[in-house]
């Protein structure tokens, strides 16, 4: 063996220690004297922590471990071996149920909230138009509309209103209705573009550059002439837009009042 | 009638549950001793070492189906008592500590021991304790191993997840601190 050699000198070093550490040497093994003094002195250590050790009540050792078994040590000599293979496959199988379980429950409860928002959503937007006969559309009048929110869409259906005021077009939308004719359908044609009334009085075709002197009239205004003219929504949504429109001047009302 | 009590009683020694008793006895008799020393070495405490043997027997005896036959029962329940040591100290070394002279003066004073029971155990511990401060923990784990389980360096080496050269290297230093304080003793 040379110390070149790990492989060698490991096994060889293993084997060493391994008599040198050995309870009881093997046959014929001589050792030299500071082999035999490594050795009695692991001995007497190991000595020294079993006397420790040995200060133990067997009988009452087991006792205390069959008192810990007891609720299996019963139904252990006879039950029935369970093979490794078969507890693991046992196992997956209740964490697979466990997953399915918590996906089902998760998925009826997306379900759920999904119902709930679109009860919700229902009950807090404004009916659908509908298209009546001719091709016009008509809009229901809005269900639940606060009594401010009334009073103010009352006040709009009047002459100081730039939209009562232009007498051109009709604006289509539940508060509209809701304000005025009582339950009476607003009427609005599904061809025509709702025509918008300027502060000048006349359409919003005609109206080259509307002067406001409040700059959120003008805005407002312009809003409403993008609702109104940039899109060609299907009935449904028109009726809301109308709506909205309507909440619109509401929110104008409530803002700048009189003002106009 | 005497015949019959003899076959009563044959018959109750050869129950289950009485094959269950005997063989539990028989395995806490053959390796307790060796399984407590490894486990005073390792935790160096005497109560955490007697509620970890019950653990190591309590788990090989449940085991036992698992427990494949090589020649080598102690083997196998030193490396379940040191699984369970391991596990224990790091346990304890989350857990705050609190010091002998803090505890001593915590502790209510015990009148029913006697007094010189008393001191034979507080002598036995301080051997103890110097017996086992000579080595550091890893030192200790190898030699310990070694002599109480007779396990080879390979099946060290398993156990603790270190190479076979660390193992060596651990023994070898461990050999060389004991002979040392061999050495220095009187």
């Amino acid at each position: 063996m040379t110390r070149s050699d790990p492989h060698s000198m490991k096994s060889s070093d293993v084997s060493r220690l391994e008599v040198l550490t050995a309870r009881d040497l093997p046959p014929g093994t001589r050792l030299t004297a500071e082999e035999e003094a490594t050795r009695a002195a692991f001995l007497a250590w190991g000595a020294e922590l079993q006397q420790q050790a040995d200060a133990l009540d067997h009988q009452a050792l087991a006792e205390a471990v069959q008192a810990r078994l007891c609720g299996v040590s019963s139904s252990m000599p006879s039950e029935p071996r369970v093979s490794r293979s078969a507890r693991q496959t046992r196992t997956r199988g209740l964490q697979a149920a466990r997953g399915w379980a918590i996906a089902l429950a998760m998925g009826g409860m997306g379900v759920a909230l999904g119902l709930l928002l679109a009860f919700f959503l229902r009950t807090s937007q404004v009916p659908p138009a509908t298209v009546s006969d001719g091709g016009r559309l008509v809009a229901e009048p809005a269900p639940a509309m606060s009594g401010r929110a009334v009073g103010a869409s009352a006040d709009r259906t009047q002459p100081t209103s730039p939209s009562a005021a232009s007498g051109q077009g009709a604006v289509a939308g539940g508060a509209a209705a809701a304000g005025g004719a009582a339950q009476e359908p607003v009427v609005m044609s599904a061809d025509d573009r709702v025509a918008w009334p300027s502060p000048t009085g006349g359409s919003a075709e005609s109206a080259e550059s509307p002067q406001w002197e409040d700059p959120l009239d003008a805005e407002l205004w312009w809003t409403r002439q993008v609702m109104a003219h940039w899109t060609r929504p299907p009935a449904r949504v028109d009726g809301r837009l109308a709506w909205m429109g309507d909440w619109l001047e509401q929110l104008q009302q409530e803002l700048i009042g009189d003002s106009l | 009638m005497a015949a019959v009590m003899r076959y009563v009683r044959g018959m109750a020694a050869d129950s289950p549950s009485s094959r269950f008793d005997q063989q539990l006895a028989q395995l806490v008799r053959e390796h307790a001793a060796a399984v407590r020393g490894y486990l005073l070495g390792m935790v160096r405490r005497a109560d955490l070492a007697d509620e970890l043997l019950l653990d190591v027997f309590e788990r090989a005896w449940q085991a036992r189906d698992r427990y494949v036959e090589r020649g080598h029962l102690r083997g196998w329940l030193l490396r379940i008592a040191d699984r369970l040591a391991i596990s224990r100290l790091r346990q304890v070394k989350r857990e705050s500590t609190v010091d002998e002279t803090t505890w001593a003066s915590l502790e209510p004073i015990d009148d029913t021991s006697d007094p010189a029971e008393r001191l034979v155990q507080v002598e036995a511990e301080v051997e103890l304790a110097s017996a086992l401060d000579t080595l550091p923990p890893n030192q200790r784990r190898v030699l310990l191993l070694r002599y109480f389980g007779d396990l080879t360096f390979a099946e060290i080496a398993e156990q603790t997840g270190w190479p076979l050269g660390t193992v060596l290297s651990h023994c070898h230093r461990g050999l060389a601190t004991l002979r040392r304080r061999l050495a220095e003793q009187p």
